[in-house]
């Protein structure tokens, strides 16, 4: 390790002493590369306890720093960086209480709780989700399962998906997508074994039929997984979900799939006001048993549009290429035009007003050229290209790989893929999201 | 000369050099003499030397650096140039080794270096000097800095044909002390020694006037001469005896130009002393431009200077301790750390500490605390957003420090129960496990076979539902998570298949008696041969059961007791007794 920082421009270290219950938060800009080490004391991310004298290298990422007792850190970063510290300690409180419910709750059942997390954008829902995991692992050999239903967000994969993974051991701190998945050699921290299946557009509205869809097949893996593994099943389930407002909230219809597919038997909801609670226990009060408010965070980082993209490319750069602890080998093989089928969802802004006589969850077949998919991450499914596309509707993603060349006139192609092997002969779906590396 | 003469030379030079534990004139004129017989080995005795200029007790280092010096004065080069390469290193290193009295002979015996040689060159390499040189100033060996940069001005001056020294003037200063020993003998009629020494200078005298010397010889007897004088002098204010014979010791070797720099020229140091202390109309101080009084001054005055901007430039860079009261006993705190430090306890850090009193504060508190008992943990509103719930105090320390035992690499904390210790036992384990391999996937990166670490596929929803994460997390390693890929071939039965896997993991480290380190399974006679695998760090046989005193492959014995079991009759295998419960634990 000291090695490797041999390299680097020797910049002063920084210590921050933080006093208990303290907050210390930083965005790390993309490109920029924060390196942190506990030198005393108990600190955590999200929920997880750092080693001590262990420096942790963040990169593109916001980084909280919680400190359960007083403690020393000392930080470094090439950029300049304004860390904010803070104090939250309700909040926190809030959280240990919740946690220690639904450790309650899974001592009295063989089934955990099933949780669902509610809210508006930048109110703390995915931080609640990270904290409760590595909670349940600290008390326990939990393996909480984790959904992930915000398709703009990468959990264990790639923005565009919408993936359950049990979390079975820590949480890695420094990635930017919770950890890695299974690699083909040894990753420092165990690896997690994502469920993965792809909506593949950023926006919800944009087709909510293949969300309502693609829910029904990420719940029907889950439900399946939960049946066959008695651990999982007692550790309960714990779903993060998009902004409130991409869903619609007159007819409830999202909130009322996930709740009937997962058979949901709690909900936390990310608010100032009571006002969303109330609503959401006035239509659901007799399949869910427990409502929770948690105000949010006030340490919380506001994410915009900008900052989401650019944690996208991270987390698509992680997804191929892995982090500095783990490097990963992409492969980037080439192929003709003819031997890969690529479909693509469909798309409500591209068909005006006449929505209601299509039908939204079928799959167009997309022409291979260089405008429809330079630059782009397509998903790999486990269905073979010659099988009917009624299948796609099924399909398990086995991965992603982004299309790194185009050649019209020699009608060839090149494609990153995270595994190295042929171009599988699977039917790909297209995605929204573009890297350009 | 012969490599067995050669090494045969080496060993008795060796020995010789051994037996060097004392200041002895005839193993050094000895060892001189190998030097000068054996040109050819000089860069082996240089070796010998040097190694044990670096190797013996500290008093002895000085008799060795003395044949250094008399092999550099009389065999000359090849040896100063050798010696010259390490010299300034080995000098330092003995110089702070040895005790004052040493260190004052090592000076003397580097004043003799910085004597020009009848070429006018140094006898060593200047850069070496030079740096003995400032090492000797740095040494605070303040009076020797001060004085050696007049000797060498005299000697540079005085360098050939130098006109201050002729047969003239070393005739005249042979009389003078012949006059001194003559008035003492006077006092001492009875001292035969006193006699022999008139009668020496006597002949030197004849020498001188007898034959036209060259100019060095000149020189060379001015130096002695010098050096007697200022013995003599001593001997004349202190009369001691026992001096004056080791004076006539050398002035009997006053023609030679093997000069033992060892006591004549420490006492020449102390009669330089002496010298200027006594009067200034000293009998030598005519001739010679040294000028004791004056340079005694300069020497004072240098000092001082020097003290105080020592002085200053410690005050200037918080070195300096002045205490408050100038009280002894302050002072003498200050300088022995040792009685200091015994006095006081050393606290144990902070964080230490802390740990300490934390663990136990998260024991006593989470004692009797039962989460399934605590009614009041409800998934309701009211307890979770109440802030001030004592019981959540408590079971916060759950979390944290009534598991005392973090894991140095994740942070990952342990309990004290004996479940938990073997928790953490098998979760260091796995570190140390995922660490070597990761070193390996490193090291072989440098190297020319590259091992590439890439993502794997994610498994489809059939496999990821039957997936259980303790494969990842499994302690033991036999586990094939990282080898579970999803296939691209959808022909074969999905549970068939993780079975067969399971059965080609089954392996067995190879035995010590398999020389050949093969197996034959009787089954398909195939041979297996071993390989090594890196995560057990053992050669194993890959797809293989022992069963009886037999080896078989395991996906062998399996379809064979399978068939067995179905047709029992027609079985071609029947003698082998195969019995598929040994698979039990796959198979479920």
């Amino acid at each position: 390790m000291d090695i490797v920082e041999f390299n680097e421009t020797p910049e002063a270290a920084q210590s921050s002493a933080l006093l208990q219950g303290q907050e210390w938060n930083v965005h790390v800009p993309s490109g920029a590369k924060l390196t942190v080490t506990v030198k005393y004391g108990i600190v955590e991310i999200l929920g997880t306890e750092l080693a001590n004298d262990i420096p942790y290298t963040f990169q593109g990422i916001s980084v909280n720093i919680y400190a359960i007792e007083r403690s020393l850190i000392e930080w470094k970063c090439l950029e300049e960086l304004e860390p904010v510290l803070s104090e939250n300690k309700s909040y926190h409180t809030y959280v240990y209480n919740l946690s220690f419910a639904l450790e309650r709750l899974k001592l009295l059942s063989f089934n955990g709780p099933r949780l669902l997390i509610l809210g508006q954008r930048s109110t703390g829902k995915s931080s609640l989700a990270h904290i409760l995991c590595s909670y349940a692992l600290k008390i326990k050999q939990y393996q909480p399962l984790l959904v992930n239903l915000n398709p703009q967000e990468g959990v264990f994969s790639l923005p565009g998906s919408i993936t359950a993974t049990p979390i079975s051991e820590i949480l890695d701190v420094e990635s930017s997508i919770w950890g890695q998945s299974i690699t083909t050699g040894a990753t420092k921290l165990h690896d997690k074994q994502p469920l993965v299946k792809n909506f593949g557009l950023e926006n919800i509205e944009d087709n909510r039929p293949l969300y309502l869809s693609t829910i029904s097949q990420l719940a029907s893996g889950v439900q399946q997984r939960l049946k066959n593994d008695p651990v999982v099943r007692r550790s309960g389930l714990i779903i993060d979900t998009p902004d409130i407002s991409r869903f619609d909230t007159d007819t409830w219809s999202e909130v009322r799939h996930i709740i009937e597919q997962f058979e949901i038997n709690a909900i936390v909801v990310c608010a100032d006001t009571d006002e969303l609670a109330i609503k959401l226990s006035e239509n659901f009060k007799t399949k869910v048993g427990h409502f929770v408010r948690i105000p949010p965070p006030g340490s919380i980082t506001k994410i915009d549009g900008i900052m989401r993209r650019a944690l996208q490319r991270i987390q698509i750069r992680e997804y191929f290429y892995g982090t500095t602890e783990t490097v990963l080998s992409p492969y980037t093989m080439g192929a003709g035009f003819e031997e890969i089928t690529i479909f693509k969802p469909r798309n409500l802004s591209e068909y005006g007003g006449t929505q209601q006589e299509i039908d939204l969850t079928v799959f167009d077949k997309v022409e291979v050229n260089a405008s429809n998919l330079q630059h782009s991450i397509v998903a790999i499914t486990n269905i073979s290209r010659k099988d009917t596309q009624d299948k796609l509707n099924t399909a398990s993603i086995i991965g992603y790989g982004l299309i790194t060349e185009v050649n019209d006139s020699k009608r060839k192609l090149r494609v990153l893929l995270p595994v190295p092997s042929r171009i599988p002969d699977r039917a790909m779906i297209l995605t929204e999201y573009r890297y350009l590396e | 000369m012969s490599s067995e003469d050669g090494s045969d030379v080496l060993e008795e030079f060796k020995t010789t050099l051994d037996g060097l534990t004392f200041n002895s004139r005839p193993i050094i004129t000895s060892l001189t003499q190998f030097a000068e017989e054996h040109m050819s080995l000089a860069q082996e005795f240089v070796e010998l030397i040097e190694s044990r200029l670096e190797k013996c007790v500290p008093s002895q280092k000085l008799f060795t650096f003395y044949v250094m010096d008399s092999i550099c004065k009389n065999a000359g080069s090849p040896y100063t140039i050798y010696f010259s390469k390490n010299l300034h290193k080995l000098f330092r290193k003995a110089y702070l080794l040895v005790d004052n009295q040493t260190r004052t002979k090592m000076i003397s015996m580097f004043k003799t270096w910085i004597v020009p040689l009848p070429t006018g060159d140094l006898m060593f390499d200047h850069s070496s000097l030079n740096s003995i040189e400032s090492f000797l100033i740095k040494a605070s060996a303040l009076h020797q800095k001060s004085a050696t940069p007049p000797v060498m001005q005299q000697n540079l001056s005085n360098g050939m044909g130098s006109p201050n020294i002729t047969v003239k003037s070393l005739l005249s200063d042979i009389d003078r002390l012949a006059l001194i020993t003559q008035s003492k003998l006077v006092s001492t009629p009875a001292d035969t020694k006193l006699q022999a020494k008139v009668a020496i200078l006597k002949q030197l005298r004849q020498e001188l006037q007898k034959e036209r010397l060259a100019p060095e010889f000149l020189l060379q007897v001015h130096q002695q001469l010098k050096q007697i004088f200022a013995q003599e002098n001593q001997q004349h204010q202190q009369q001691e005896q026992q001096q004056q014979q080791q004076m006539q010791q050398m002035q009997m070797q006053g023609n030679s130009q093997f000069l033992p720099p060892s006591k004549g020229f420490a006492q020449n140091d102390n009669g330089q002393d002496q010298q200027s202390n006594g009067s200034s109309g000293s009998i030598f101080g005519g001739s010679l431009q040294f000028n004791a009084p004056f340079l005694k001054q300069l020497t004072t005055s240098n000092r001082l200077n020097k003290l105080s901007s020592l002085v200053g430039k410690l005050r200037e860079k918080e070195l300096l301790h002045e205490p408050k009261e100038a009280s002894i006993v302050a002072v003498a705190a200050k300088l022995e750390p040792e009685f200091d430090s015994s006095n006081t306890v050393q606290l144990p850090s902070y964080s230490l500490l802390r740990d300490i009193l934390g663990d136990l504060e998260a024991q006593n508190q989470t004692q009797n605390l039962d989460i399934f008992n605590a009614s009041v943990l409800q998934l309701s509103q009211q307890f979770v957003l109440n802030d001030q719930h004592p019981i959540t105090d408590k079971l916060v320390h759950f979390l944290y420090r009534t598991k005392p035992n973090k894991c140095s690499i994740c942070g990952k904390r342990f309990g004290n129960t004996a479940e938990e210790k073997e928790l953490e036992v098998q979760h260091l384990d796995w570190h140390f496990r995922i660490n070597v391999k990761i070193k390996g996937i490193q090291s072989n990166t440098t190297a020319s076979t590259k091992v590439i670490q890439s993502r794997n596929w994610y498994l489809d929803e059939t496999q990821w539902a039957d997936f259980k994460d303790e494969e990842i997390i499994a302690t033991d390693i036999d586990s094939g998570a990282a080898e579970q890929q999803p296939t691209f071939d959808n022909s074969k039965d999905d549970s068939n298949e993780a079975l067969y896997t399971k059965l080609k993991n089954k392996h067995i480290v190879v035995p010590d008696y398999a020389t050949d380190m093969k197996f034959q399974c009787p089954i398909c006679t195939e041979s297996t041969y071993g390989k090594y695998d890196d995560e057990l760090g053992e050669w194993i046989w890959s797809n293989c059961v022992h069963v009886g005193d037999k080896f078989f492959h395991a996906t062998c014995y399996y379809e064979a007791a399978k068939s067995q079991q179905a047709n029992s009759t027609s079985s071609s295998f029947q003698h082998l007794q195969l019995d598929l419960g040994i698979f039990d634990e796959l198979l479920q």
